[in-house]
């Protein structure tokens, strides 16, 4: 079948003009994957080409890329489904990292934060049994953790890295996950104070999903950055903004039924945060003015006294 | 699930045999050690067994890097003649940039991996070895003479990787055909159906191939020495 | 047509112009709602962080009163119909999961089997009432307008609890209705990213970016204003564009949120204070003067 693929390219050594979109029309198999046919162009067709590429088989982790705008693991699509009636596909490279030539990017920030969250285990003492035995109910419940194959393709979409490059990200917050519900690892407090920081911690993530969305192997990054938000204020890593608006959250919805944005704001700012608050006034102060600010006393769902019970029953069984 | 056939094949899964080390990753020449998959310990056998190839790098992986460490610090630190090597590589790099030919190198390396997988795949006989054999042999020529390189880049340019793997990749190829050829047997993984018994008699026995710098092969095949573990069939 | 109504509190609260632009339209097109008044905030992700069997349990318990009434439910935020959709995912998935808060609200009466449906009113207009028929209320064509859409993240993931995978068009719906209104819906690449609300009070530094990157980009694209089917959405990237720009381009608040609810009230020419145009922090003047 025929398939034209729109390529982004980049050359460095090129003077000027060193980025354009490249077409190449080939003949390929009906079951090819978008890395068969990049890897057709590469071999066939223009040796120019640089694409990062090993296992074909979605365990490398090599091959990010996006696809009409999407990050995937260009071995694990195949050209059939995103183009059934030979639509062109534009390839371009991950987002979010520079790059390096045409679709390489280059991963070292990847790999710094990865390191940043010291990512082997960390045992306070020896077992006696000179072993360290895991059950396998612990580690079955790390496996979608623990599947992380380093792609990027999380890093590539997230949209807190978009705006800032010092968020530590999907892929590294994931992998800290990883150690701190390991039970063989001691560190967990150390950890999650760590990531606990301000600026650039587990707080910034704005939960938009882009990293469940495109992981290839069901890491879900996110809801590895719930988890350990929860363990944070569980074990009263009590410092940031972030754990103040969760806590906040908690009490507004279970005392009114609905979200009080006004009492939201405060606290998380924190109420002796003088500088936090003032700099939330003057949007404030023009809502108001055109009568848009969220109501004081929050509106109550009717019954909001029944979800104040389903949270105290829920308590209780805890 | 697709409702479409798929394509199935089979896949290279491990290198049984590799550079020749005792168990402290020592190799015959003074200073160079070898781990993992690139060196055989002689721990698998004929056929590695499932997850034991993690637990070889991880094991001699740590023994050899600690004798590795030990032997830099009792060698004098000599002056080593870096600049003459890099000159060297340079030429190589800088002639293979410079080459030619008519014939791209995924071309020549294709060719060579269909015979490969023809002729010394999951099942093999003389002849389909000997056809391998002779297809490398076209390959070595091929690639001194007629190879070209389209990208010049010094940035990221598997082009010229490709060239100096598959350079790689003849002399692993080459000893896989000589190391069948020689083994007039099937045992484990080197599964001959012109002769498919195994022969504890005459081939309880390592097969050794060297290159020497003439590109002649020489072929040793000495005894196993067999001490705890009796060699066993592997049986599912 | 009928739907069981869940308005959210961003649209009752914060925006309340968006709640009575969207009642109008309901009105105009004879879809009757019915309010679930007794229903809790869907916990906008926040609460199901910290608490997610209480998150869970209060949605199940809104889903419950809806399958009582044997209707869809209808949101009009992004975030409460992802919210929903995603505990609705959940305990279909998950029979024991069900079971176990299906106890926690015997106590109540409720009992949730699993059949309620719930439609963001963008869906609702596309899949049950019909763009054709839409049309028909129209009296102005916005053929001089050209709008980037902006969906909000929760109205395109996970795309898996939103059903994407039986009806991929969703993604594209929000064009169809630019389009249906005879405006231009310009190809927005960001229009699937987040605007920056859930970090707003956190890291307000990023927050702004993110408002300064959406609406400085749709604004160079040659957007007239930017169209979305969530308030929230509308509440952060009008009430905070002024300070992202200046802080981010050095430029001005310049792109009016529009409302989808709203920029249909605009082709059906209904009132001006049904619109609610005039309660936005960004003018939507120029908007309604190029009509
Ligand atoms: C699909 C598959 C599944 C497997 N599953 C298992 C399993 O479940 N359990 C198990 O025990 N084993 C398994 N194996 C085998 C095992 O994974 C490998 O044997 C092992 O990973 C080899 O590790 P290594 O470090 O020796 O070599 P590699 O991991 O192959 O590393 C070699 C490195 O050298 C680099 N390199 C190559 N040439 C050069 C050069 N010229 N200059 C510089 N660098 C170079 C390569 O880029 C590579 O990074 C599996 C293998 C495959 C293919
Ligand atoms: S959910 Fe959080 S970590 Fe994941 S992409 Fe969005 S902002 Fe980034
Ligand atoms: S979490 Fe998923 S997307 Fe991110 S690096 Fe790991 S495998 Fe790739
Ligand atoms: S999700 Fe948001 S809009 Fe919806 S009910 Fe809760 S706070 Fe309100
Ligand atoms: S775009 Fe903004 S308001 Fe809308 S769902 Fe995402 S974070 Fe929520
Ligand atoms: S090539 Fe290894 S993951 Fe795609």
């Amino acid at each position: 079948m025929e398939v034209t693929l729109n390529v982004k390219r980049f050359d460095p050594e090129k003077p000027k003009n060193n980025t354009w979109i490249q077409e190449y029309v080939m003949d390929i198999h009906q079951s090819s994957t978008v890395l068969d046919a990049l890897i057709h162009v590469r071999e066939e067709m223009d040796g120019t080409l640089a694409l990062r590429c090993a296992c074909r088989a979605s365990i490398c982790g090599s091959c990010g890329m996006k696809v009409n705008g999407e990050a995937k693991l260009v071995c694990k699509t195949r050209v059939e489904e995103l183009s059934p009636n030979g639509e062109k596909l534009l390839i371009e490279p991950m987002g979010n990292q520079p790059v390096i030539k045409d679709l390489i990017v280059d991963l070292s920030a990847f790999f710094a934060k990865m390191e940043q969250i010291s990512p082997f285990l960390q045992p306070n003492k020896e077992p006696e049994s000179g072993e360290f035995i895991a059950s396998n109910d612990s580690m079955e419940k790390l496996l979608t953790e623990m599947n992380c194959i380093m792609c990027g393709l999380c890093v590539s979409e997230c949209t807190v890295l978009e705006v800032d490059n010092t968020f530590i990200g999907p892929a590294a917050l994931a992998k800290a996950s990883r150690f701190v519900y390991d039970p063989r690892d001691d560190k967990t407090s150390e950890r999650l104070n760590c990531l606990n920081d301000e600026a650039g911690g587990m707080w910034d993530c704005t939960r938009c999903m882009q990293c469940v969305e495109v992981c290839p192997k069901g890491v879900s990054p996110m809801d590895r950055i719930m988890d350990l938000r929860e363990t944070a204020i569980e074990i009263g890593a009590k410092k940031t903004h972030g754990y103040h608006h969760t806590n906040s959250f908690e009490k507004s919805v279970t005392a009114n039924g609905r979200l009080d944005e006004s009492r939201l704001a405060l606290e998380s700012a924190g109420i002796f945060n003088i500088f936090r608050l003032l700099d939330l006034v003057p949007v404030g102060l023009r809502a108001l003015i055109r009568g848009k600010l969220p109501p004081f006393i929050p509106h109550k769902a009717k019954d909001n006294k029944k979800i104040k019970e389903l949270a105290k029953a829920i308590k209780e069984k805890e | 699930m697709s409702e479409k056939p798929v394509p199935i094949r089979p896949g290279m899964h491990y290198i049984m045999g590799g550079i020749k080390t005792d168990v402290n990753g020592e190799t015959g020449v003074p200073g160079l050690y070898a781990a993992g998959e690139c060196a055989n310990v002689s721990v698998h056998g004929a056929n590695r067994l499932g997850a034991n190839s993690l637990l070889d790098t991880v094991v001699f992986g740590r023994r050899s890097a600690e004798k590795a460490s030990d032997y830099v610090k009792s060698v004098p630190n000599e002056d080593i003649p870096t600049k003459s090597y890099v000159e060297r590589d340079l030429k190589k790099i800088k002639d293979i940039i410079d080459s030619e030919g008519n014939l791209r190198v995924s071309e020549v390396r294709n060719e060579m991996a269909k015979a490969m997988t023809e002729g010394i795949g999951v099942f093999r006989d003389q002849k389909s070895m000997e056809y391998a054999k002779s297809v490398v042999e076209k390959t070595k020529i091929k690639y001194r003479d007629s190879i070209k390189i389209q990208n010049k880049g010094k940035v990221y340019n598997t082009d010229l990787l490709f060239a100096l793997e598959l350079e790689n990749m003849i002399d692993c190829a080459e000893s896989i055909v000589h190391g069948a050829l020689t083994r007039k047997e099937s045992r484990g993984a080197h599964f001959r159906t012109d002769i498919t018994g195994r022969n504890d008699n005459d081939w309880l026995k390592h097969t050794l191939i060297y290159k020497k710098e003439d590109g002649e092969i020489k072929i040793e095949t000495p005894d196993v020495t067999i001490t705890q573990w009796q060699p066993v069939e592997r049986v599912y | 047509m009928k739907y069981a109504f869940y308005p959210g509190c961003v649209a009752r609260g914060g925006t309340p112009e968006l709640l009575s632009s969207s009642m109008a339209v309901l009105k105009e097109l004879d879809i009757e709602v019915e309010e679930l008044t007794k229903a809790g905030c869907t916990g906008a992700g926040v609460l199901q962080e910290k608490n997610p069997l209480l998150g869970d349990t209060i949605n199940v318990r809104t889903l419950a009163m809806a399958e009582e009434k044997n209707l869809s439910i209808m949101t009009l935020c992004s975030t409460c119909q992802g919210v929903l959709s995603q505990a609705n995912h959940k305990v279909k998935k998950d029979s024991k999961y069900l079971a176990k808060i299906n106890d926690l609200l015997k106590e109540e009466g409720y009992e949730y089997k699993g059949t309620t449906e719930v439609k963001h009113l963008l869906w609702i207009l596309v899949e049950d009432y019909g763009l054709d028929k839409l049309e028909s209320h129209f009296t102005t064509k916005l053929s001089n307008l050209k709008f980037a859409p902006f969906y909000g993240c929760y109205m395109v993931r996970p795309s898996e609890a939103l059903g994407f995978d039986e009806k991929p068009e969703r993604k594209m719906y929000l064009e169809k209705v630019i389009e249906s209104v005879g405006a231009e819906a310009i190809e927005f690449p960001g229009k699937f990213s987040c605007c920056g609300f859930p970090v707003l009070f956190i890291n307000q530094k990023n927050s702004l970016k993110m408002v300064s990157n959406n609406t400085g980009s749709a604004k160079d694209l040659g957007a007239d204003a930017m169209v979305t089917p969530c308030p929230l959405c509308h509440l952060n990237l009008d009430g905070y564009q002024g300070k992202a720009r200046s802080n981010n381009r050095g430029d001005k608040a310049d792109l009016p949120i529009i409302h989808m609810p709203q920029m249909i009230a605009l082709a059906m020419g209904l009132e001006k204070k049904d619109i609610g145009l005039g309660r936005h922090i960004v003018s939507a003047k120029e908007v309604v003067n190029k009509i």
